[in-house]
């Protein structure tokens, strides 16, 4: 088993682990990367963070149809009517 | 006569339920004319099928049932490039790793300096980090959007996009990366 892993690798298992994907042997891989590069620590830290803001995300659009194309989906619904 | 057209007429129906319906699927496809054309199949497939709407839902959760049918077809229509998109993007990644596969000098990540609610929780902040979602190809989006706005799992998303788990975890790392990446250059470090 190799102990190293490159920082591709390593946040690849970053995202998988958030569903648990990760074999025991990727589990200790990435510990042990993680225990030796800072920038792979930041990353592991942002992503979290990045998923909590993702899931909020959805409450913060404020985007609205215009008038006309309001007037315009009422005119396709009421033409198929027809 | 059935409870839709008893109590809605077209305009109603538009006027009550289309932004709310536009927000949803604005949030989930790659531009704004996909979603008004979601939006627009989702009335027209809903005033097909008026009469079999027996008023056991409202009509509410009625349109997004048949919102959320038109976002799915809409994601497998999009994962037809799937393959294509993914050998093409192949040279994207020496952008953020070299060919040892470590981070690059320029897109090593960086200590963000404030990352408390109260810095990041505004309208702003939302608007920059949608932006920058918007950016990632639309296969990239497609992925993300159900995995972390949907919160499906991956054997769900890989079957409905016939993707190869390989290739949703290569799109997944890549849009990941290119997301946090955005976000540092257009909010922590602007």
């Amino acid at each position: 088993m190799k102990l190293s892993i490159t920082c591709k690798e390593a946040t690849t298992y970053i995202v998988q682990q958030e569903e648990n994907k990760l074999s025991l042997i990727k589990k200790i891989q990435l510990k042990n990367h993680l225990f030796i590069c800072s920038i792979c620590k930041t990353f592991y830290r942002q992503n979290a963070l990045i998923n909590s803001w993702l899931k909020k995300s959805l409450f913060f659009v404020d985007k609205k149809l215009s008038a006309p194309e309001k007037e315009n989906l009422i005119a396709s619904i009421e033409a198929e009517e027809k | 006569m059935n409870l839709l057209d008893q109590s809605l007429n077209a305009t109603d129906l538009v006027n009550e339920y289309a932004d709310m319906l536009y927000r949803f699927a604005l949030q989930r496809v790659k531009n704004s004319d996909t979603a008004k054309d979601i939006v627009q199949d989702t009335f027209l497939a809903a005033w097909r099928n008026k009469d079999n709407y027996k008023g056991e839902a409202s009509v509410k959760s009625w349109l997004f049932i048949i919102l959320k049918n038109k976002l799915i077809d809409h994601y497998r229509k999009s994962s037809a490039k799937v393959t294509e998109s993914i050998s093409a993007n192949e040279n994207n990644d020496d952008y953020f790793f070299d060919k040892a596969d470590h981070w690059t000098a320029e897109a090593s990540p960086k200590t963000w300096s404030s990352t408390s609610t109260i810095t990041v929780e505004t309208k702003e902040f939302y608007t920059i980090l949608h932006n920058c979602k918007q950016k990632l190809r639309e296969v990239q989006n497609t992925v993300f959007t159900m995995k972390y706005l949907e919160g499906m799992e991956s054997e769900e998303i890989c079957k409905v996009l016939e993707l190869s788990p390989s290739n949703y975890w290569i799109l997944v790392h890549r849009a990941k990366v290119q997301l946090r990446g955005c976000l540092e250059k257009n909010w922590f470090f602007r």
